[in-house]
């Protein structure tokens, strides 16, 4: 790689590889896997770089090649997220630790994986319902069911209050 | 309210931090790199017609770091195990071409390989729906029509074999698995209490898969080519959870037990033996076996969770670790084999090859090689920006 490309590299990785670990961690809910999640991604991307950066969504183009290594890393050839009809929002999501605060990271451990998929990549990631879609391979129709299934699940955390301070909302739909 | 809510999600999300960890912008330079260093050689060695003697010089200590007979770790700079016994040519330069959709405008994701390499299957995608399993024989693809009954649950083609039977997966949860075979469909049995899927077939119609219980143990079952109305489970060392995920012609099921813990093949007897894994390593699975090699993957290390690419030698016992590559996935009856996620390569002749991309995003998944390790056949990932499903089905000549 050239010197100006290399260095525009490091200025990316620098910048976008602390939210890189924590999408890879609420995906895969492991420190050790997130680590090679978000390294093997970004070492294709230093690979990829030139085509990479010419991209006009740069990020959108990392975090699909996230969301591949994560399922990849699964190593089973049909474990594509499972991106299912079926209702799955009976299951108790949110439980409180013992001092009654919420415990928001086993709430998202406990979402069906293609639910918590959907809203990481669409919330944590900021892509879109399109940009999803195509990253997990379903429809946009999926993405919104799913996204509004995850949103029921974690209501109870989101309406407890003082656990989150939220601004006002400048994500694509 | 909508928008109000989302922004909550995000906020939400943005209070999870992971625990420290070890990959920092050193570390990923430093194997960017490397793996840079490694792809320009190959590029070299496969443009420049090398001499052999060259040739196991720098792809000795470039592309493999070890052949592991299961001796003490050894480092790969002071190797004092035997060389591999690889016999090396020059390298092979393979060529990208692009296989057909049975419809002008659809895409196709080729998920499935038979073994003589003339036959492969996949689905075909048409705008964002999911418009059937296609056959691909010597490169023409055909449309499979299945049952109305049947194809409004079909979402996924997990086998192939030479006479076109297709395994197919899906229903409610995925959880369910059929025959088709000259245009007939079959269902195909659970054990009792279990969910099976399937996961490959071979030339005479033998099926594998696994089936899981409620209380998460999990058994290898077979459906033979005769019985397809019966399931078999195949037995483990005091009765652990095993799955498989490949079936040879000659019927030996290639898998491991518990979801990579031993890496794991059973005869066609149903007799089973772990495979060995090199000291100082965990875990493994078998993706594929073929004859008498099996590939997969071992674990990186005790403090990792890394996976690295293995052959084994089913009737020597011997291992090889490929600490550059990533998983081997299809594995032909000389011991070629193609691997990898995302990139994708093929050992041939004792060579690593890169398989190249498509243009515009070279995400690449290999499926299947052919006995004579000459052509790959696999999937090529739609660029990001792409509508959900625009996948092209691949064959790589070498």
């Amino acid at each position: 790689m050239r010197a100006d490309a290399e260095s525009d590299y490091v200025d990316y990785v620098k910048a976008r590889l602390p939210r890189l670990r924590q999408a890879a961690y609420l995906l895969c809910g492991d420190r050790h896997r997130a680590d090679d999640i978000a390294q093997s991604t970004l070492v294709a991307l230093y690979r990829h770089w030139g085509q990479a950066s010419a991209s006009h969504n740069l990020d959108g183009y990392v975090h699909r090649m996230l969301v591949h290594r994560f399922l990849d890393e699964k190593r089973l050839r049909w474990s594509r997220v499972v991106l299912t009809d079926r209702d799955e929002i009976d299951r108790p999501v949110v439980t409180m630790d013992v001092d009654g605060r919420t415990d928001v990271e086993a709430a998202l451990r406990r979402l069906p994986q293609g639910q918590r998929a959907v809203l990481v990549l669409r919330f944590l990631c900021d892509m879109s319902v399109e940009e999803t879609a195509a990253a997990l391979h379903c429809s946009t129709g999926n993405v919104k069911a799913q996204t509004s299934r995850g949103i029921a699940a974690l209501r109870p955390i989101l309406a407890a209050p003082g656990l989150i301070d939220t601004g006002v909302d400048h994500g694509r739909h | 309210m909508e928008d109000t809510e989302f922004g909550r999600v995000r906020a939400l999300l943005r209070t999870v931090e992971p625990p420290p960890g070890n990959v920092d912008l050193a570390s990923v330079l430093g194997a960017g790199r490397r793996g840079e260093r490694r792809h320009r050689l190959t590029v070299a060695l496969t443009a420049g017609g090398l001499t052999a003697i060259v040739l196991v010089g720098a792809v000795g200590a470039v592309t493999f770091a070890r052949n592991d007979h299961g001796a003490a770790p050894v480092a790969a700079a002071s190797h004092s195990a035997p060389a591999p016994a690889i016999q090396l040519s020059t390298p092979p330069t393979c060529t990208l071409q692009l296989l057909p959709s049975p419809v002008a405008g659809d895409y196709a994701d080729l998920t499935a390989a038979d073994r003589t390499g003339h036959v492969q299957a996949g689905f075909a995608t048409r705008g964002d729906s999911f418009a059937g399993p296609v056959i691909w024989r010597d490169g023409v693809a055909s449309l499979v029509h299945l049952p109305s009954s049947v194809s409004a649950a079909v979402s996924n083609v997990v086998g192939v074999n030479s006479h076109g039977d297709l395994v197919l997966s899906g229903g409610k949860d995925g959880a369910d698995s059929w025959l088709y075979r000259n245009g007939r469909v079959t269902k195909l049995p659970s054990p009792p209490g279990m969910d099976a899927v399937a996961s490959d077939i071979n030339d005479s119609g033998d099926i594998v898969g696994w089936g899981e219980a409620p209380n998460g143990h999990f058994d290898v079952v077979v459906w033979l080519h005769d019985h397809p109305g019966t399931v078999h489970k195949l037995a483990t060392p005091r009765g652990v959870s095993a799955m498989a995920l490949s079936i040879d012609d000659a019927g030996t099921v290639g898998g491991s037990l518990g979801d990579g813990g031993t890496p794991y093949v059973w005869n066609a007897n149903g007799k089973g033996h772990a495979l060995k894994v090199p000291s100082g390593r965990h875990g493994g699975k078998v993706f594929d076996a073929n004859g008498d090699w099996a590939v997969g993957w071992v674990g990186d290390g005790k403090n990792s969770t890394g996976l690295v690419g293995a052959r084994w030698n089913l009737r020597t016992g011997v291992v090889d670790v490929f600490t550059d590559n990533d998983e081997g996935v299809a594995v032909a009856p000389n011991g070629d084999f193609a691997g990898g996620i995302s990139d994708a390569y093929i050992f041939r002749n004792g060579v690593f090859d890169e398989l190249s991309g498509v243009s515009y995003y070279p995400g690449i998944n290999p499926t299947g090689i052919s006995p004579d390790g000459n052509t790959v056949v696999g999937t090529a990932e739609g660029p990001p920006t792409a509508k959900p499903g625009q996948d092209r089905p691949v064959i790589w000549h070498c």
